[in-house]
């Protein structure tokens, strides 16, 4: 396929994020980005928009970013886009100790350096 | 021939009680309003005479005993007539009788029990008989009986001693008491009694005694009666002790068990609100971030004082991260990991994560570390943390060099005062073995107004240097989440010791 953009879905309810990280995704034109604020509008927007990797906050104010991937999983239309956990919830700790996964899905501390959620994205992207 | 006089002895005077003083009173008289049951039988046992009040007594008229053998009376005598006929042989004999409790079966059904004394008149051959009411008195006396028998009965010891100390009476129960004090009844009590019975009837008021005896306790109270002697009412209160002390130390426990679930309590709190205000914060500093790399794509090439600034920024926010990380490290204190170590080595591993710094500025290190300690169980990786801190703060308290002393001590608490610099009397007991740390440096101390804001979270006197003033709050939850104690002061001479004391 040729020039064609890279679907990337950001779930995060903290809006200037979303916003920044589109804003940076999209400078090269490399992704086309999608955001979505509440964990409720997750699901039905992943459906619409169909994209190769969801970034997932976890800590969300309606709906569990766990829960959401759990969904996710469990619907054979979605369960094969991979996912990201993007999170501010987690100590050096278990940063250090949980050999980038959690709940069996890949995840990076936020705040993050883009060049790195670059090259997670890269590294878990349907291809 | 002169007579012998006659001597009479003029004063001697004659008393004379002449019978005629009662010219109206005769005998019968007497018999009928005597104030007891008369009556009159011959040798043969037959009622010759009875007067009113054995009439009334036994309810039958004259006429119904004048005559009759007391031997044959089955009715008033139902058990009486061996008594009788024994008191009749006394009798034939000129032998007076009595007293004789004799049960009496009175006309109207009821019986009374009657005391009777008989006095023969021989020279008429009758007897006079005498019986008098005793069942309201032998009533009366079984009663004071059985009221007595309160006190000889009681299990706990009832004493009564005189004002001279004589044990006037001691019940059954009081003998091991007696025993002690090695008297029979009659005997004289101890000093130390005599002379709380003095002043128990001195004031008349009563007072309350304890004395131990072979491992039991005795509560007394001491009354004071009309100033003649005391009565003991003692109590067995042992159990009731013991109750008092397991209940004294069950409530201590609880009140440490208390403190200890405030403080996992408070670290519960601080565990939710260090993970909220991390997430809070976190949340803005990601978005800082996103914006600065941005920015760095978007400036003109070559700007250079843009570029500096934007790496000033992404600086900030990575101290800032690194600082919310900190604060989540303490507040993740619950997940401590205790095994046994040996508290040497881990001071030794911790001199040598800050080797490179010792060396930088100098200063010399001095070891006393006692053989015999014993391991303890702990969170090596915290206590690491503990003492890199303390190392650290010393290194920076002498930029130009000086003295590092570090010193571990074993000890058991006993009788003795103990030798080490400080005593933590209030958490340690007679008999709890410790192990105390000391780390000793010369440098400048710590200024008297801010020692004791030392362990306030986010006071640093440093923060222009980096320092975040975490350090010792962190330290001292550390050192309290290992039920220790952690003393920080200037020495007389300059320089800071922090001691640090460990259950062993």
């Amino acid at each position: 396929m040729m020039g064609s953009k890279k679907r990337v879905l950001i779930v995060d309810d903290e809006k200037d994020f979303a916003f920044m990280v589109k804003l940076n995704l999209e400078q090269n034109g490399q992704y086309e980005v999608e955001t979505v604020n509440e964990g409720s509008r997750a699901i039905p927007a992943i459906k619409t928009f169909k994209p190769d990797l969801v970034l997932l906050d976890i800590v969300m104010p309606d709906l569990d970013g766990s829960y959401v991937a759990g969904q996710l999983k469990q619907d054979p239309a979605t369960s094969d886009i991979p996912i990201v956990f993007l999170t501010a919830a987690i100590t050096k700790e278990e940063e250090d100790s949980k050999n980038g996964m959690i709940d069996g899905y890949p995840f990076l501390a936020k705040p993050v350096k883009l060049e790195n959620l670059v090259k997670s994205i890269e590294e878990h992207i349907k291809k | 021939m002169p007579r012998k006089k006659r001597k009479v002895n003029k004063t001697k005077k004659k008393s004379v009680v002449k019978r005629d003083i009662f010219p109206a009173v005769n005998v019968n008289t007497l018999f009928d309003f005597a104030p007891d049951a008369y009556f009159i039988y011959d040798l043969d046992g037959i009622i010759r005479n009875v007067n009113n009040v054995m009439c009334d007594i036994t309810g039958y008229k004259q006429n119904e005993l004048i005559g009759v053998s007391l031997l044959k009376m089955e009715q008033l005598l139902p058990t009486g007539i061996s008594k009788f006929a024994e008191i009749l042989q006394n009798s034939a004999y000129g032998n007076s009788t009595g007293p004789t409790q004799v049960l009496l079966n009175v006309k109207n059904g009821k019986s009374i029990t009657v005391e009777i004394n008989t006095y023969p008149l021989p020279k008429e051959s009758i007897v006079l008989a005498i019986a008098r009411d005793v069942t309201e008195k032998n009533r009366e006396v079984e009663d004071i009986k059985g009221l007595a028998s309160f006190t000889i009965e009681n299990p706990q010891p009832s004493m009564r001693i005189g004002r001279n100390g004589t044990l006037l009476y001691a019940n059954a129960s009081s003998t091991p008491l007696r025993i002690y004090w090695n008297i029979a009844i009659g005997g004289i009590v101890p000093k130390e009694w005599r002379e709380i019975v003095s002043s128990v009837l001195d004031s008349g008021i009563r007072e309350n005694v304890e004395c131990e005896l072979d491992g039991q306790v005795f509560s007394f109270v001491i009354v004071p009666v009309a100033n003649s002697y005391v009565n003991l009412y003692g109590r067995n209160i042992t159990y009731y002790r013991k109750a008092q002390d397991r209940l004294q130390s069950a409530y201590t426990e609880l009140k440490d068990t208390q403190t200890k679930l405030i403080q996992a309590e408070k670290m519960n709190v601080v565990g939710g609100l260090a993970s909220g205000i991390a997430h809070e914060v976190k949340n803005p500093l990601a978005i800082i971030l996103q914006g600065i790399d941005f920015l760095y794509s978007h400036i003109e090439a070559g700007d250079r004082n843009v570029v500096a600034t934007l790496d000033c920024m992404k600086d900030a926010v990575e101290r800032a991260d690194g600082i919310i990380k900190e604060l989540l490290d303490f507040s993740s204190l619950a997940t401590m990991e205790m095994k046994a170590e040996n508290i040497n080595s881990v001071l030794e591993e911790s001199l040598s994560l800050v080797k490179h710094q010792l060396d930088k500025f100098h200063v010399k290190v001095t070891r006393n570390f006692s053989k015999e300690i014993p391991q303890i169980a702990m969170d090596k990786n915290r206590l690491e943390q503990v003492f890199v801190n303390l190392f650290m703060n010393s290194i920076n308290a002498m930029p130009n060099g000086g003295e590092l002393t570090i010193q571990t001590v074993s000890e058991t608490k006993d009788s003795k005062p103990i030798k080490s610099i400080y005593d933590h009397e209030e958490v340690f007991e007679i008999g709890d073995s410790r192990i105390i740390v000391s780390i000793e440096d010369t440098g400048s101390g710590i200024p008297p107004d801010v020692l004791d804001k030392i362990f306030d979270p986010f006071f640093t006197t440093r923060r222009a240097k980096g320092g975040t003033g975490l350090g010792l709050s962190i330290v001292r939850n550390i050192i309290d989440a290992h039920n220790g104690r952690i003393d920080i002061r200037n020495k007389k001479d300059t320089g800071v010791i922090s001691t640090l004391t460990f259950e062993a």
